[in-house]
């Protein structure tokens, strides 16, 4: 899953990539407008943490210009400013949530993950295919009630197959997902990843689930 | 007196005064009335005393005769106003008199007078006369007619009495004029404050609570209460004003300290989220600290800005701008070595202001402060002065970018955000310059802003003016 952070709060922008990132996001952080508008035109986040006080104007005017240009990422502004008025007004701009500052790093969390399941419309924290259990909220997956030992990034993309079931993921698609832009890898990279998570779903007799599709990319079906 | 309302203490003072009015009109009547009635005895005294003499006469030889009627004398004695006469020869010997008569003397030198005599006051006519013969009858010629003093008194009593029943039967009248008068009095003196007792009946009722719209108060045509509504509404407006202000400058430093807050708290959050190796703790604890300083900074100015609003105006004391700039420049000397920052201060002349080294202090350090905040690297900041009249003027230059007209406009407002680039502290510095320079009996302005640098020009009391 990824995750744009427009923060331009040294401090809290990284505290926020930091601790996402251990949650098995892939985080990107920029501190300004200008990078923010580039990035979120170029790449699909999954959810956007959007303060509304920067340095070359208001996260608002992002807002706003995204949901000009149809952007349906998910958006939860994180602010200082707590009247009914900012909200509302962010509200009418079309964010999705509204966390105010001072937060605690948890509930940001649990907003997250309540987007981005929004955004794929699963309404459960509990998603299923076959004898495999993806608990959303624990960020665990289980097969057969055995608890398969994942690395974040492993469940993320693990995750990822499921929301998107029966579609066709291209290795491009997949490194976006899970890599932030300062870590893009080559396609091979990718290869070598699934294939380690192959390995690690092959003792529940899932390995054969991820399928590929030559020359396009992976699939579960 | 002390809380009566105006209406009642007009009334009051206006019943006085018609007390007063009255009873000068009576004691003028009364006094016209008594002029009256002594002119009036005396014209009767005169009319009595020619009718009395002229029962006198004399015989063919000039012997005296007596010609009163057995019926006059009693009579006289009888008559409503007790009178009296006395005929005296002019060596004082009584020769006749009415029964009644006192005793009362011939004063040839006063004709009329009063005396008491007996407990009564009686208006006494001493009057001389030459007792002609007998009307007809021929006296000898070279006969010399004998000279009689008349002494004839009424008894005043009476016509006291008159004037003073006259005096009383008038007074229900008077009274009447003055109830009368004291009801008209009320209605007019009503009418009159009528404006006030609105006012202070509309205020009774009004809600002053700063946050509330001034009330609606009476418009009163009175201009002197016109003029309080007036100033009312000013009051309020100022204390409303201010009431807000205070508010703004709360939330806005709450807003200032939530900043820092969040960031200790996320990182923190971040951190005892999962087992964390040594160097991951030293680094996430610097953050805190970091984080905790930022805090610590914007405590520290948000107690000078109470501490220097509060404090009462200072004693002032002649300082050396020299020494105090360069133990100032100490402070930052170090911050502006990193970055090849110049400090410079051009020969100025005279250096001594009249100051307390507190303000100056908080002053010059914020000013500094934001100088080399504002400098790109390799730059100087220059400080001069110029004595003009009374005061010294003292300028900052920096080489920095300049402010854009929006931010110049409310540079001293405190936690203005406007060109949030440009904002590199509290948001506070700049607005406790102004009030400590206000408290010096100065001034500050921002007197160049370019792309080429800006100068923080600060007006302060010389030593000497001349």
């Amino acid at each position: 899953m990824r995750i744009l952070i427009i923060e331009d709060q040294n401090l809290i922008g990284k505290a926020l990539q930091k601790g996402l990132t251990e949650e098995g996001y892939a985080v990107d952080w920029v501190d300004n407008l200008v990078d923010g508008l580039h990035l979120s035109s170029e790449v699909e986040f999954d959810t956007m943490v959007l303060d509304i006080m920067l340095p070359d104007g208001s996260g608002l005017d992002i807002l706003k210009s995204l949901r000009t240009l149809s952007f349906q990422t998910p958006v939860i502004m994180l602010s200082a400013k707590d009247t009914i008025e900012d909200k509302a007004l962010a509200y009418k701009l079309g964010t999705d949530d509204y966390l105010t500052k001072p937060f605690i790093f948890e509930e940001l969390l649990l907003r997250i993950r309540a987007l981005i399941r929004r955004k794929y419309q699963v309404y459960g924290h509990i998603l299923e295919i076959g004898n495999l259990q993806l608990d959303l909220t624990a960020r665990t997956a289980r097969s057969s009630h055995e608890l398969l030992k994942l690395t974040a990034k492993e469940f993320a993309v693990l995750e990822l197959f499921v929301l998107k079931r029966s579609k066709i993921l291209s290795r491009q698609k997949i490194a976006e997902h899970i890599y932030s832009e300062a870590n893009q890898q080559e396609s091979n990279v990718i290869d070598v990843f699934i294939n380690r998570l192959r390995r690690k779903l092959e003792s529940s007799g899932l390995d054969t689930m991820i399928e590929t599709v030559r020359g396009e990319g992976y699939v579960i079906r | 007196m002390k809380n009566t309302s105006l209406s009642r203490k007009l009334l009051l003072a206006s019943a006085f005064v018609f007390i007063l009015f009255l009873l000068a009109a009576i004691l003028v009547f009364y006094r016209g009335q008594t002029r009256l009635i002594i002119r009036e005895m005396d014209r009767l005294l005169q009319i009595e005393s020619l009718t009395i003499s002229s029962l006198v006469n004399t015989d063919h030889t000039g012997r005296l005769d007596f010609e009163f009627s057995n019926q006059f004398m009693p009579q006289y004695t009888n008559a409503k106003f007790s009178s009296f006469f006395r005929f005296y020869s002019l060596d004082q010997i009584i020769l006749k008199e009415s029964s009644n008569s006192p005793v009362a003397s011939c004063d040839i030198s006063q004709p009329f007078r009063f005396e008491s005599i007996d407990g009564k006051n009686y208006r006494i006519l001493s009057y001389v006369f030459d007792v002609q013969p007998e009307e007809g009858r021929r006296i000898p010629p070279n006969t010399i007619l004998p000279r009689l003093c008349l002494v004839v008194g009424n008894d005043e009593g009476p016509y006291r009495e008159l004037v003073s029943s006259t005096i009383i039967s008038t007074l229900p009248f008077l009274l009447a004029i003055f109830a009368g008068a004291m009801f008209g009095l009320q209605i007019i003196i009503s009418s009159l404050t009528r404006d006030l007792s609105d006012l202070t009946q509309a205020l009774a009722n009004a809600d002053f609570s700063s946050t509330r719209a001034f009330p609606k108060l009476p418009d009163p045509k009175t201009v002197e209460v016109k003029a309080i509504v007036n100033k009312l509404a000013d009051v309020h407006h100022q204390a409303t004003h201010v009431y807000k202000e205070t508010l703004l400058f709360m939330a806005r430093a709450a807003h200032q300290l939530k900043t820092p807050v969040a960031a200790i708290q996320a990182t923190y959050d971040v951190l005892v989220r999962r087992e964390r190796s040594k160097e991951e703790l030293l680094d996430g604890m610097s953050d805190v600290y970091v984080g905790i300083r930022q805090m610590s900074q914007l405590t520290l100015k948000l107690i000078s800005s109470t501490r220097i609003n509060f404090e009462s105006k200072p004693e002032l004391y002649p300082l050396d701008l020299s020494a105090f700039f360069e133990s100032q420049w100490k402070l930052f000397h170090f911050q502006a070595m990193k970055r090849n920052i110049v400090w410079e201060i051009l020969p100025s002349g005279n250096s001594m202001v009249l100051a307390d080294e507190y303000l100056l202090t908080e002053i010059f350090s914020n000013l500094i402060e934001n100088a080399l905040i504002y400098s790109p690297d390799n730059t100087k900041i220059q400080v001069s002065w110029q004595k003009t009249g009374g005061s010294v003027m003292v300028s900052i230059s920096d080489q920095g970018p300049g402010f854009s007209k929006e931010v110049r406009d409310h540079l001293f407002e405190p936690f203005y955000r406007g060109d949030e680039r440009l904002v590199g502290g509290s948001g506070l510095g700049l607005s406790i310059v102004r009030t400590a320079v206000m408290s010096l009996g100065g001034s500050i302005a921002l007197t160049e802003s370019g792309p080429s640098g800006s100068t923080m020009q600060v007006t302060l009391k010389a030593v000497n003016p001349k």
